[in-house]
This record gives C-alpha cells, structure tokens and sequence, in this order.
C-alpha cells in the first residue's frame, strides 16, 4: 500500500521546467533533451525516403512499443510496408500505424473523423 | 523505468475504476458480462493477463472506436472470470452493423451498451464531457447555426466560396482584432482575395455575403500544394471587431481560452470545439509530423505537425477549430492554453498545426483570458 502510494505521490510532482517536449505530458514518457534530439535527427535523415515510399502518409516523433521512437502513418495496410521499412532505423524504435487518407476538413469533407 | 512503470499504473488505475464504476453500478447484468455470482473482480496489473488485455485493447482501440455505435473500450471480466476487451456501445441498433468481433488476438471481446456517453456531442466519438465547470449541462448549442453578435468561436464560419469551417479564436494585434481560423476555410486555399468577407455561418449551413459577414480576409499563409512543400501551417486571419466576434466558445464548450500558449507534448490532453463535433477531448500522440494533406485542388506536404488522436476527435466542418489543453491534476494549471490549430485529418487521427508560428506568422496573440 505504501509503495502505492509514494508511486501515485511521484506520478503527481509538478514538472520541473527542464522538461522536454517528449517528457512531459499526462504521462511521462522518459525521454530525455538528447534522446529527443537523436529521434529528430535520426528522423529528419530518413523522412524524404519514408515519404516517398508508395502508402506513406506521415512520419512523427512518438511512442512506439512503449518507448519514444518514429511512427510512419500509412493509408492502407502495414503488412507489406513493415517489410519494406523495417521495425528500427539506427537502432530508433519504428511503427507504422494505418491512418488511412488525410484530408483538409471543411465541412464537404464528411468521410473524415 | 520508474516512468515507464508510472505510466502503467496511471494507465491501469484508470481502467481499474472503470471496471469497478461498471460493476459498481450494476452494469454487469447485460449483454455477456456476468452479474452475480462472479469471483471477486482481482485486476492486477502484475498480473500477465490483464497486461496483455490492455495492450490488445490499446492496439485495436482506434479500430474499434471509428466503428458504428462504438462509444468506449475498456479492460473487463469475461464470464469466465477471465480478463476481457469490454465494448461499450450506444445501442444494439447503432452497433449494427459494427462487425464487433467474438475474440481479438485470443482476447475475448464483451459488449455493454451503455448508450451515449456524452450528451453534448455533435457526432464522432468525443471524450470525456467537461467536468471542470467551464460548460453547462443545461445548454445546447448548435455550432452550425447562426449566433448572435458578437459571435462565439467554435462555430460555423467561411470564405462565401467554401462550405463551412470554423472560428478558432480571435486574435489581436494590440489594436484591432481578427478571426483565427485556416488558409482553406478563410482564403479558399490562395484564392481568396484580401478584403472578402468572411460569415458566419458558413454559406454551407445558410450564411450569406453580405448579410452574415463578421469580417475580411487580411492575410493568409499560402499553401504550397506540393509533396516536397514544407507547409508548416494551414492559417488565415480575417479583421474582424468586438462586436462582431466575441472571444468565447458557446455555453456548452469550454469557454474561453487563455491568452498564453504552452508548447505541444506527446501525451498532452486536449480539448477543442468545433462546427461539427463540438467539444471533443483527445490527447497529442505524436509531435514533429511530416504529413502529405489532400486538398480539393492538389495534395501539400506540411512538417512540424501535431498527430492527435482518438477517432472521433474531429470531422469534416472542424477545420479551423483552436485546440487547448485539457488541464487536470498537476496540469489544472494549463488548462485552456492553446496548443494548436487543427486543419486536418483521417478517419483515424486528427493533424494540428503549433499555435506559436501562427501567432508569430501574422504578429497577432490570442485575445483570451
């Protein structure tokens, strides 16, 4: 019970200013100033090739099998891509993730969200 | 580790007072969720089979959430005893034709109908209605009708060539104000010409020019509609006045925003009101996105976006809408501040451009509180 509620006491501490774009959040995801720079890089090299892949929609920094790494946003479906892109770049977790056609929403737009 | 671990307790809790609030009440009498005689509900997040109940309800989360009906997914207790994907839908009527399946990944999948969960929802699959007092449960507005003057933002609004978008937030520049809203809603994507009006409502939901007109096109960031483009927003500003615009979202959205704006972080609550959704609560999964867009005239690339999620966050006529944090616990404090202004999306996901490069693109800041 005390270990509980020393977790939920952590959980709750305000964060300090230092903290980054990837590392505050209603849910911390433990990424540090640097390993946030090291995705952006790693992301920044490799976004022209993933954008021309044929399906690609998207790339981002996010959280992938539970860590902060790369998503690659998909039109259709990832079997064939996760082949083609692979599951890491530069040792940087990848995910891909079907979002299906993004679209400008004005209102004639309906098949959206 | 420790923060990995944080996150999971945080994430498990959540789902443990779901469930408890679902038997609680005496949910568990429907569909195939047993009701009396059940075990001792003993969620342990230690345990391996509720971990891997979670991941598979995170994995397939979106899927089943943009399906017909499909009001929530949580963590429950099958029949069996044995921990489950727990459906909530509005009704075996809207969940028709649903296609829920039996079992994901090996997990059996339950179905609750719990009927809408929040009673302000203009469509899609909103979050959480606001429970911090900033709307009321005695008000429902139609952000697609006509408002009287001044205006709120949220609502329906356009270029006369356009259908509809929506108001995101007036801004000022210290001397006069202006409507916020996208280059597409305000400036027909760079056909608009400086000086048309701009009405609300939009000539979609029946405004007309000149007679529903809240102001002028000033300036617009033109779009570059190329795959190799490096949009880096979808923005216009019409010049506008205090007794045309006011500075708040209708009775039942969250009121007015705050004058200061906070960065974008993954994992962010956020809320936003728009034409169509109305107030809706998601959460910023990605930042730092390169997206291609699809526009009536041509597909543009923009960098630098904002990826928020779940489904449902918002449809087409939202465009436009200004996003705010959704501010809670150790974050009350930033609740309302804007973050981004959406443009965007997929049947799946929602794409914002960061408020701070707008403000700065036009030298405005928002007119808020």
């Amino acid at each position: 019970m005390i270990p509980a509620l020393l977790i939920l006491v952590i959980l709750y501490i305000p964060c300090p200013a230092r903290c980054d774009r990837l590392g505050r959040g209603e849910e911390d995801t433990g990424m540090t100033s640097s390993r946030e720079k090291d995705i952006e890089e790693v992301l920044a090299r490799h976004t022209e090739r993933l954008m021309a892949i044929p399906g690609v929609v998207g790339t981002a920094l996010g959280i992938c099998r539970d860590r902060p790494g790369i998503k690659v946003y998909v039109e259709g479906q990832t079997t064939t891509l996760q082949a083609a892109i692979g599951k890491s770049l530069e040792g940087i977790p990848v995910c891909l993730q079907p979002v299906g056609r993004i679209r400008a929403l004005p209102d004639d737009d309906r098949e959206g969200p | 580790m420790t923060i990995a671990m944080g996150r999971s307790v945080k994430s498990w809790l959540g789902r443990l007072l779901l469930v408890v609030l679902l038997f609680g009440a005496g949910m568990a009498s429907a569909v195939v969720i047993p009701g009396e005689g059940l075990p001792e509900p003993a969620l342990d997040r230690s345990q391996p089979q509720v971990q891997a109940v979670m991941k598979t309800q995170d994995r397939h989360a979106p899927g089943l959430l943009s399906k017909p009906g499909v009001v929530g997914v949580a963590t429950g207790m099958a029949a069996d005893g044995r921990p489950g994907i727990l459906l909530l839908v509005e009704s075996f009527d809207a969940a028709r034709g649903a296609q829920i399946p039996a079992v994901l990944d090996g997990i059996p999948v339950m179905v609750r109908v719990t009927g809408k969960i929040v009673s302000r929802a203009k469509g899609g699959v909103p979050g959480a209605p606001a429970d911090d007092g900033s709307s009321s449960d005695q008000c429902s507005a139609d952000p697609s009708g006509r408002f009287s003057r001044p205006v709120p933002i949220g609502v329906s609004t356009g270029h006369p060539a356009i259908t509809a978008g929506t108001i995101g937030v007036r801004v000022t520049d210290g001397g006069n104000v202006y409507a916020l809203s996208n280059n597409h809603v305000y400036a027909d994507e760079n056909r608009g010409g400086f000086g048309d009006s701009v009405l609300q409502p939009g000539a979609y939901d029946g405004g007309v020019d000149p007679g529903d007109g809240i102001g002028y096109l000033t300036d617009y960031e033109p779009i570059v509609f190329s795959t190799a483009a490096g949009n880096r927003m979808d923005a216009a500003i019409a010049l506008s006045s205090s007794a045309s615009l006011g500075r708040s979202t209708p009775c039942d959205g969250y009121g007015t925003p705050r004058s200061t704006t906070v960065e974008a972080v993954i994992n962010q609550n956020v809320k936003k009101y728009g034409r169509t959704t109305g107030l809706t609560k998601g959460r910023i999964t990605a930042i730092h996105a390169t997206v291609n867009v699809s526009y009536g005239h041509g597909t543009a690339r923009y960098v630098d976006q904002l990826v928020i999620e779940p489904a449902g966050f918002s449809s087409g006529g939202d465009s436009g809408s200004l996003i705010v944090v959704d501010g809670k616990g150790r974050y009350k404090g930033d609740d309302r501040k804007p973050v981004g202004l959406l443009f965007a999306g997929s049947s799946l996901v929602t794409i914002a451009s960061p408020i701070d490069p707008i403000l700065e693109r036009f030298s405005v800041t928002i007119d808020g509180e």
